[in-house]
């Protein structure tokens, strides 16, 4: 008996088998291409198949390639393995992204996107470029503040900071105005030093250093007392002019 | 009447003139110029209707250069050509439907946006790319961001505030769209990837 008959042999005793049983055949390709769907989906979606329940569908095919023929068939069978080697890629991927902290995972995420990102080019206009120390350093303090006593105690501290900043815009008119109370507050008055503070409020000592500045008010120094005028004798025209730095308290009017 | 005669000759000579003012016809000097200038014009930020906008628009170059529209398209063809030399791009992008041309550098250029932006921002494109008929509202993304624990709150309306002003994206009915500079600085396959690193935060 030669090696070719032992081949036909056993090819016909397979053939003869598969024979009777060609409603398990197609049984057992439905199967593979069921598992194939699924394992194309999920990888498609990225959803991970768990490890037993993959091992137990690889388990369910792993002698189908002995029932099946054609060769769409075998390659449907092998495409089906390549799916499971995917899955199995896809599964460990994931769980070793898991092991790194949240915030690595973030910084990641914001090098790839940054790295995606293919900016607009300016040379001019505002910019807005700034180092930064990112989301490591913004922490939030929370204080805990039991009786209203302490809480009234907390904001008198931090009254400076609790007051909302804003920039005026004043217009000439509104300038106009301003100039003309601090006139009448202050024009042929004889103030001491430590007065005018409460006299005025913030904005009127600026404009009042501007009018200064722009020689439109005099002020004269004597002993402790301020003198303030609108127009100066000859004698003291000669004077130097300086700017005058003042500290109002009086905060209730400027918020009004 | 042979004045009038006279003025209307040289008027309609002015119009002929002024029709003739081809690309041809402008000397090299004053194509260097006109470059030169278009370089400051396409290369400014400023801010329009408090959205951050750059280069300008193609009316207002209609305006400024007196072309018509053919000739202005011809223009700038050439000046890419001019400016790829030093590593730029003119691109033109949509706003409100009118044309606007800007530059952009054909290698790297460093991103206006920090890191809590660049989270918030690439947030809104993997949700807005994975499912295109759900909408966006700030709810969604600090749902992602902020219950999770891993953006304060304060920052992500922070880096909305900052991407609304700087283009990237707008509020339209209380949902967050795409404004005209994420289609420019992002493209489809990048937002892919984001889509893909998203999955993975």
């Amino acid at each position: 008996m030669t090696d070719q008959d032992i081949l036909d042999e056993s090819s016909d005793t397979i053939s003869i088998y598969i024979e009777e049983n060609r409603e398990w055949v197609e049984n057992i390709f439905q199967l593979v291409f069921e598992l194939k769907r699924k394992y194309g989906r999920s990888i498609r979606k990225k959803e991970i198949v768990r490890l037993l329940e993959s091992e137990e569908d690889r388990s369910k095919v792993s002698e189908a390639y002995l029932y099946l023929q054609n060769k769409k068939e075998n390659l449907l069978d092998s495409a089906l393995y390549e799916d499971f080697i995917k899955m199995n890629d896809l599964r460990e991927n994931d769980f070793l992204e898991k092991l790194l902290y949240p915030q690595e995972r973030l910084k990641t995420f914001v090098d790839k996107v940054r790295s995606l990102c293919v900016p607009i080019t300016y040379f001019s206009g505002t910019t807005q470029t700034s180092y930064e120390e990112p989301i490591k350093n913004l922490t939030e303090k929370i204080i805990e503040l039991e009786s209203s006593e302490n809480i009234e105690l907390f904001m008198k501290k931090y009254k400076g900071f609790l007051k909302r900043l804003s920039s005026n815009f004043l217009d000439k008119g509104e300038i106009l105005n301003i100039e003309s109370t601090i006139k009448d507050k202050l024009i042929g008055k004889r103030i001491k030093r430590t007065q005018i503070n409460t006299l005025l409020t913030s904005l009127e000592a600026e404009i009042l250093s501007k009018m200064i500045s722009e020689k439109k008010i005099h002020v004269i120094l004597e002993n402790d007392v301020l003198i303030f005028q609108t127009e100066i004798k000859d004698e003291e025209s000669d004077v130097v002019s300086s700017s005058v730095l003042l500290s109002p308290k009086n905060f209730k009017e400027e918020s009004d | 009447m042979e004045e009038n005669h006279l003025e209307q000759s040289i008027d309609s000579n002015e119009i002929a003139e002024e029709n003739n003012f081809l690309p041809s016809s402008i000397s090299d000097e004053e194509k260097g110029e006109l470059f030169r200038e278009l370089t400051t014009i396409l290369s400014r930020k400023w801010i329009k209707d408090k959205v951050t906008v750059f280069g300008c628009s193609e009316l207002d170059l209609l305006l400024a250069t007196r072309f018509d529209v053919q000739t202005l398209r011809e223009t700038i063809e050439e000046y890419k050509s001019f400016v790829q030399i030093l590593g730029l791009n003119v691109i033109d992008y949509d706003m409100e439907g009118e044309k606007w041309y800007c530059l952009r550098s054909s290698n790297y250029a460093p991103s206006d946006l920090q890191s809590s932006e660049l989270i918030v921002l690439g947030t809104i494109i993997a949700f807005l790319e994975s499912d295109k008929q759900k909408p966006i509202t700030t709810e969604k993304i600090k749902e992602k961001l902020v219950v999770t624990g891993r953006m304060k709150e304060y920052l992500v309306d922070n880096s909305l505030r900052i991407l609304t002003r700087l283009g990237y994206i707008r509020k339209k009915q209380n949902e967050w769209e795409y404004n005209y500079r994420t289609y420019i600085e992002f493209g489809d396959e990048e937002k892919d990837k984001i889509v893909e690193e998203f999955r993975r935060i």
